[in-house]
């Protein structure tokens, strides 16, 4: 039976990643980026993560991977230091740091991209029971940094008001309903959620 | 073969993190800047730069020129609707719950404007005059524009602009003992900690 895939976003040519890393981290973008913490968090952190992650598509189908991919059976090792990275990243002294010191910056836009390299080389090799853990912690992730965020008496961080912390915690909140949604629909409706927008005359929609 | 890799590995990535996670949270007991910068002055404190700045009572100064064995300083601005005003009156608490330390010259409360361009001496006199009865103890300062930034760092305080024409800065006392080194960072409201923070400091 013919599956319905959605095409990852992925932008035309190899060299316009490394061209996107450098816009995002010079100034303007970045200080725009990072003047705020629901930006900061939500549109940079991902982005980066993104440009990594596309990076390390192209790298799995050149096929040199092999001696590294035996260190990562399953995907167990990039899926642990990916959750690291992308954990550490959201608590609100490293991204208070990043915001305040060059060099936590610079890691930061080492580290990210590295993590999406990481998930890249992993999450095809990922069974499908690890692939549910993945989703559930992300889900539990993203409502456990959201509640904290909204319920914290005080500001969290040094270079974010009290109501960018509270906008981000209701996004973070939000967005884990969404991404609790997105991945039960398949489980309850036995289609993945994006052939809902598959086109009627789509040859390659999944039969219902 | 693969399995046993990915075994070590995995584990050693899973070490690694947790000692990232470690060494970047102070073992895990400091998750935002301001806990960590409360950390580090009760665990390893650093002396603050011998900076000069210019009293509200008249006259340039450094910081190793004020009398008293502790220092409180606080960082205000004075035409700040919210913050200073509450450590404006926990100051004037201060003056006299420390009668007797600053009395025999012990201890010095010092308020320190982080807006130099709209605080000049008057200003700072008439902030405090809105708060304590007396000056006894209380210093304020200005520091030079081009310090401001050192100061800040030196304190580990940040300001950022409120969005309705003011500033927010993560408001505290600090308690700063001989030579200059910074003790203790204190809640502003929390008026029993201050107090025994520098009756401890004083005893040193």
């Amino acid at each position: 039976m013919q599956s319905y895939r959605p095409h990852a976003v992925r932008l035309r040519a190899d060299w316009t990643y490394p061209l996107l890393w450098l816009a995002l981290a010079a100034p303007p973008l970045r200080s725009w980026l990072e003047s705020s913490m629901a930006l900061h968090m939500l549109v940079q952190l991902p982005l980066l993560a993104w440009i990594g992650y596309c990076a390390g598509r192209m790298w799995t189908r050149s096929h040199s991977l092999n001696q590294l991919q035996s260190f990562n059976a399953g995907g167990a090792t990039g899926i642990l230091i990916a959750s690291f990275a992308m954990l550490l990243w959201m608590l609100p002294r490293p991204l208070d740091l990043a915001r305040l010191d060059a060099s936590i910056d610079t890691l930061k836009f080492v580290s990210v991209p590295m993590a999406g390299v990481a998930i890249a080389l992993s999450w095809q090799r990922l069974p499908a029971i690890a692939r549910a853990v993945v989703h559930l912690e992300v889900i539990a992730t993203l409502l456990r940094f959201g509640w904290g965020y909204l319920a914290a008496e005080q500001r969290l961080c040094l270079s974010y008001l009290a109501e960018d912390q509270r906008v981000t915690g209701i996004i973070l909140v939000v967005l884990g309903a969404l991404y609790s949604i997105a991945v039960s629909w398949k489980a309850v409706f036995g289609v993945p959620i994006y052939a809902f927008f598959a086109r009627a005359d789509d040859s390659r929609a999944a039969a219902p | 073969m693969s399995v046993r890799r990915t075994a070590i590995a995995a584990t050693l990535a899973c070490v690694a993190g947790f000692a990232v996670a470690h060494s970047a949270t102070d073992g895990f007991e400091a998750f935002t800047l301001e806990s960590a910068r409360r950390l580090h002055a009760l665990r390893a404190p650093a002396a603050v730069p011998d900076f000069a700045l210019d009293l509200a009572d008249g006259g340039r100064s450094l910081i190793s020129q004020l009398e008293g064995k502790v220092l409180l300083v606080d960082f205000v601005y004075s035409n700040c609707p919210t913050y200073c005003a509450s450590l404006g009156s926990v100051y004037a608490q201060l003056q006299q719950r420390l009668a007797a330390e600053i009395a025999a010259g012990d201890v010095r409360l010092l308020s320190i404007s982080f807006d130099p361009e709209r605080d000049n001496p008057a200003e700072l006199r008439a902030y405090r005059a809105r708060h304590g009865k007396t000056a006894a103890g209380w210093e304020l300062g200005v520091p030079a524009r081009e310090e401001l930034s050192k100061w800040l760092d030196a304190f580990g305080v940040v300001v950022i602009p409120d969005g309705l024409g003011g500033y927010t800065h993560n408001a505290a006392v600090h308690v700063v003992g001989p030579g200059r080194k910074l003790i203790a960072i204190v809640e502003a409201g929390d008026l029993d900690a201050i107090v025994q923070a520098t009756r401890s400091a004083t005893a040193r």
